[in-house]
């Protein structure tokens, strides 16, 4: 295999003048509908349906890291690799009952900082927002990154002009579409990602079967269907643990609870992690045929593209362009959407400009989105890391809120020294325990030492919540 | 101790983590299944 791109430059430049002008007028197109006040700007009104909010919450967990780095660690780490990325699908399961707590406690709040504020106080609040913005950035940075990469190898774009592109879209849309824009544009980002990928799959497999894929793995690679790897055991319940963290604290999945009706929350985070579940394990399975077939992969963080454009020619590397396309702004549309309405709500609201009216509001958040876009343009200027680890570096800070913010919700005694605790040691362990052993055991650290923290603090000092503040924002 | 008996340790305190979250979560929407958001069953609730 050469370097040489594997889309033509012409087909790649229409296949992003195409997509771009589509999400674009899809977004503004969106956006002009409702109201046109804050709640509708920030949380389209709170009034999404079951499919809306299945296909938005499916589109934004489905990143440039599901459709890169799954097949990655499926291709280096086998069987584990693809199962164990598929339970990052833990976290939209487990945040279902979480989902419907919150809509009842909170029907009038807006975002997860809300929570964290009214429940555990200022200091613990100060605590968190630093660690959601710590994790948002570096979540901005590796889909900015992602998306200079993708279009490198596959159209030969330099690295800026594609990341410039694609943060570029998918502020534009979301700063004039708000969450409604973002909500219409994932629910078509998400039927393609899902069509395009089960076509790849089905095509792959027809050409070669799943018995002759297994049969090449025990002989040339038998590691790979070793379930007791041991970089694949560290590997599992730390993807699970991490996700838990990412859903349970990020104004991503809080905002999508908002923004839902009350009868659709449960069932639709069940299913948008089941529809999510589906893409590690198909990309992953991708990825062994790639090993069965023993194809030359370069570089192995493009093992999908590579594979995808080896097995279907050039018609695959269209598809593969359209899935990561779509993948990257359906994941940054959101963390720009949830983001703005974080800082507008929590920093400026409730901090720099107390009492800030709605139209304040809205205007804050419209100037947090544009920000945040040029901020991360900026960030993911030069590629300096690997996009995997510095998520796995995050997942140290993230995994530390999973206790206080479930025990928050359900028991009256979680105390909010013992959050704030919880959340710094975690954070400390996490960040020792991605050092000092390994970058894969950095969110298992983090929850164990805040599941233990909250645990004991909240035994030993109950607080007796009155849920009751919960109700106004 | 082997690379293995560390990955399976660690791999042993991962599941424990997650268990002991799952079951958590389980108890507190049990808790509050078909029961008033605010009506809380432990004692007094405090204002501060």
């Amino acid at each position: 295999m050469t370097d040489a791109p594997l889309l033509d430059a012409g087909l790649a430049w229409l296949l992003l003048v195409a997509f771009s002008v589509l999400w674009i007028a899809l977004g503004v197109w969106w956006g002009k509908r409702g109201k046109g006040d804050a709640d509708d700007y920030l949380l389209a009104g709170r009034n999404i349906g079951l499919a809306l909010s299945t296909a938005t919450l499916m589109a934004s967990w489905v990143t440039g890291n599901t459709t890169l780095a799954a097949p990655e660690v499926g291709y280096t780490l086998g069987l584990w690799g693809m199962l164990g990325y598929a339970l990052a699908g833990l976290g939209l399961f487990l945040f279902a009952p979480l989902a419907v707590r919150i809509k009842r406690l909170m029907p009038t709040g807006r975002t997860s900082g809300d929570f964290v504020r009214l429940r555990y106080g200022r200091l613990c609040w100060a605590v968190f927002l630093l660690i959601t913005l710590a994790y948002t950035l570096g979540f901005l940075i590796t889909q900015g990154m992602g998306a200079g990469l993708l279009l490198q190898a596959l159209s030969g774009f330099d690295y800026r002009l594609g990341m410039v592109c694609v943060i570029g879209v998918s502020t534009t849309y979301t700063l004039f579409g708000g969450m409604r824009g973002v909500v219409g544009t994932d629910f078509i980002q998400s039927l393609l990602i899902m069509a395009l990928l089960v076509l790849v799959a089905v095509l792959g497999y027809s050409r070669i079967s799943v018995e002759q894929v297994y049969a090449a793995l025990a002989t040339e690679n038998p590691s790979r269907l070793n379930m007791l790897l041991p970089a694949g055991l560290l590997f599992a319940w730390n993807t699970g643990l991490f996700s838990m963290g990412e859903v349970f604290h990020n104004n991503i999945w809080w905002s999508r609870v908002f923004a839902s009706r009350p009868s659709v929350v449960f069932r639709s985070f069940v299913l948008g992690g089941l529809a999510w579940t589906t893409v590690p394990i198909v990309t992953g399975a991708i990825a062994l045929m790639a090993l069965a077939q023993n194809l030359d992969v370069p570089q192995v963080n493009m093992v999908f593209p590579l594979i995808t454009a080896q097995l279907l020619g050039s018609g695959g590397a269209v598809v593969v362009f359209i899935i990561i396309f779509a993948s990257l702004t359906s994941t940054l549309d959101s963390l720009l959407a949830a983001s703005a309405d974080l800082i507008a709500e929590d920093v400026v609201a409730h901090w720099l400009l107390s009492g800030a009216s709605d139209q304040q509001i809205r205007q804050s958040a419209r100037l947090v989105v544009v920000g945040l876009g040029l901020l991360t343009m900026l960030l993911s200027w030069q590629y300096v890391t690997s996009m995997y680890q510095l998520l796995l570096f995050t997942g140290a800070l993230v995994a530390s809120t999973i206790w206080p913010i479930a025990m928050g919700l359900y028991w009256p005694q979680a105390n909010r020294q013992a959050a704030t605790a919880a959340m710094v040691l975690g954070s400390i362990t996490g960040l020792l325990a991605y050092v000092l052993v390994a970058p894969y055991c950095a969110a298992l650290v983090s929850a164990a030492v805040s599941a233990v923290v909250m645990g004991l603090g909240s035994h030993w000092n109950p607080e007796r919540f009155d849920w009751r503040l919960l109700a106004g924002r | 101790m082997s690379e293995l008996q560390q990955a399976l340790l660690i791999f042993a305190i991962g599941a424990v983590v997650t268990l002991a979250t799952v079951i958590m979560i389980a108890r507190g929407h049990a808790r509050w299944h078909d029961r008033d958001p605010y009506d809380d069953p432990i004692g007094t609730p405090r204002h501060d």
